[in-house]
């Protein structure tokens, strides 16, 4: 299966003369391992949620397909049905919900109308998930992700993923609140999906995760575009020097929000 | 008469196997099998005036003058029992539950089959050292209003939990009366209209002696246009330190028409107390949505398991009886 980014153009809802990704092009094949590195509010984010479909974001012009179909007219449940899958940044805690309900229920609307999840296997399936990913046995009857830690909260969108095997996950920097030991055993659990039916975008900022994920691919995105596309050596080359000499190359400007200083008078002392 | 018996016979349906009953059908009790440990007594009310200082509304006036049948219930021994309530004629029901000292209790009460306009006035007194669990679940069709007392003594542990499920306008008035020192009550309270009219809960809780503690949530879901108004009181006297009341009200508003107002007021007449309370009432997250969607589940999927959890904590360890089956069936 391929998924095409063509000349993608993303606005804020709320703010729609703020334009975040302004032509980004990607494509991604199963069988292939894509990471996208880059600096604070350049639109990694963005582009994530706009593909899975979030309704924050307004796609004013380009296209996402999937194999050849247009992503952009499914709502956000039949992308997922469709194989998309987005490991969040802050995923939600909803009480009253188990995770193992929660997963059921998500992987019986992939099954057509009466057709089952086998409740032997499926629990068989998800002790085993449980198992890889090192999480406490209790966690699938918790509700899901409250008063889980952060670590907990992106092992167990790993645990989904495992669960709803898609064609395509999008890994939002699945690596922030993980210790070195969780990001082992997260980025294993990543590497071991690799499968011609499966392809992925690890968004991140750091090298770390990577040590762990066989990468294929490389991209760099900045000021709401892919500006840079490799192999691993473009890896060492961020961990290295940083984002500068690519601004520079490129003349961008810093993207970040510069931080106002606030002088107050709260403590101070007056001097003679 | 055809159709009471069939409303009775729907009334057994949910009742468990071996589980203590006593069907009530307009006040009277007419079908029991817990006479070993409940006393059934018609017309022979207790007068709680000495336990009170203060109480008395319109309805309560209302009932003491009009109620066809007053009936008192005394639990003598520990017990799980189920108290259905079929009223096919009697407009006013006046009815009591006193359960002695050091009892550990089960209780539920059924509010089914209710004739139009209907007035109910239950008064619980629960005598010193009892733990009680009681459970209420309302399934009115026509208009009706219903006020319950519950009057606890020194060392009492109750754990309430009510479910209003009616069709009709209705106005709900629960008062905790907590009488002497060492009382702990939680109250879980979910109201659900999805009537289309306007429901009234006025939900009061008096800490009348020191060293007394409530802990009341109240879940709320309005839809289909239906308006849900919730007047939340926590009240603590003077005289009465040590006193801590908790109170939350969380709402969710399904469709644009639908409204739910919360009005929490805490009067507190004492300085060594803790006492906290707060509203919050709103459509459902859109980012809630937007994740469980994320992963699969349609709208109406996602929105369905959202209202599901929001009133799981009524069935936590109940799904599975009878009645918890039939509410959930009713529910969904």
């Amino acid at each position: 299966m391929r998924l095409e980014i063509k000349d993608l153009h993303v606005s804020i809802l709320d703010d729609q003369s703020k334009e975040i990704l302004k032509g980004l092009s990607l494509t991604v094949n199963t069988g292939e391992m894509h990471a996208i590195m880059g600096p604070n509010g350049n639109g990694k984010s963005t582009l994530a949620a706009t593909i899975m479909g979030n309704p924050k974001y307004v796609v004013t012009s380009g296209e996402i397909l999937l194999d050849g179909k247009n992503l952009l007219k499914m709502s956000v449940d039949e992308r997922s049905r469709a194989g998309i899958f987005l490991a969040m940044q802050n995923p939600m805690e909803i009480s009253g919900v188990t995770n193992a309900d929660f997963i059921k229920s998500a992987m019986q609307t992939r099954l057509s109308e009466g057709e089952h999840v086998p409740l032997f296997k499926f629990i068989k399936a998800l002790d085993k998930s449980v198992a890889d990913l090192k999480m406490n046995p209790d966690l699938p009857q918790r509700y899901i992700n409250e008063g889980f830690s952060g670590g907990e909260k992106k092992r167990n969108e790993i645990l989904q993923m495992k669960m709803l095997k898609p064609h395509f996950a999008i890994l939002d920097e699945i690596d922030s609140g993980l210790d070195v030991d969780a990001l082992k055993i997260v980025g294993e659990n990543i590497n071991n999906m690799a499968s011609p039916d499966f392809g992925s975008i690890v968004i991140t900022h750091y090298q770390r995760l990577l040590d762990y994920i066989d990468v294929s691919h490389v991209h760099i995105l900045m000021d709401g575009k892919i500006v840079r596309s490799g192999g691993k050596e473009l890896i060492t080359k961020i961990d290295q020097d940083g984002y500068d000499w690519l601004k520079l190359e490129l003349g961008l400007e810093d993207m970040e929000e510069p931080k106002k200083a606030v002088l107050g008078v709260c403590g101070a002392k007056k001097t003679k | 008469m055809k159709q009471l018996l069939e409303v009775i016979d729907s009334a057994k349906s949910l009742i468990d196997e071996n589980e203590k009953y006593i069907i009530f059908n307009d006040g009277k009790a007419i079908d029991t099998n817990a006479l070993d440990e409940v006393e059934i007594t018609l017309n022979e009310a207790i007068d709680f005036s000495d336990y009170l200082r203060k109480n008395d509304t319109d309805l309560e006036k209302l009932i003491d003058q009009n109620a066809k049948v007053k009936t008192l219930v005394s639990i003598k021994k520990d017990v799980d029992l189920k108290i259905i309530h079929v009223c096919d004629d009697a407009k006013y029901i006046n009815y009591q539950i006193d359960i002695a000292k050091r009892l550990n209790v089960n209780l539920t009460v059924v509010y089914g089959y209710v004739v139009n306009d209907a007035k109910i006035k239950l008064d619980v007194l629960i005598h010193h050292k009892s733990v009680v669990n009681f459970r209420e679940y309302h399934e009115f069709s026509g208009e009706a209003k219903i006020n319950t007392s519950f009057y606890l003594l020194r060392f009492n542990q109750l754990n309430y939990l009510s479910l209003e499920n009616n069709s009709n306008t209705n106005d709900l008035t629960l008062n905790m009366y907590l009488l002497q020192q060492d009382i702990s009550l939680s109250c879980l309270n979910v109201a659900i209209n999805e009537s289309g009219k306007i429901q009234n809960q006025n939900l009061n809780v008096y800490h009348l002696h020191e060293d007394t503690a409530s802990n009341f949530n109240t879940y709320a879901i309005a839809n289909n246009n239906s308006i849900l108004n919730i007047k939340n009181i926590g009240r603590i006297n003077n005289g009465c330190p040590r006193c801590d009341l908790k109170q939350k009200t969380k709402g969710i508003i399904v469709d644009t028409y639908s409204n739910i107002e919360a009005d929490p007021a805490l009067i507190i007449d004492e300085n060594d107390v803790m006492a906290s309370h707060g509203a919050s009432i709103g459509a459902i997250d859109p980012e809630v949505l937007y994740y469980l969607m994320s992963r699969g589940l349609t709208k109406e999927a996602s929105e369905k398991l959202i209202i599901e959890a929001y009133i799981s904590p009524y069935f936590k360890d109940y799904s599975e009886t009878n009645l918890g089956k039939y509410i959930l069936d009713k529910i969904k």
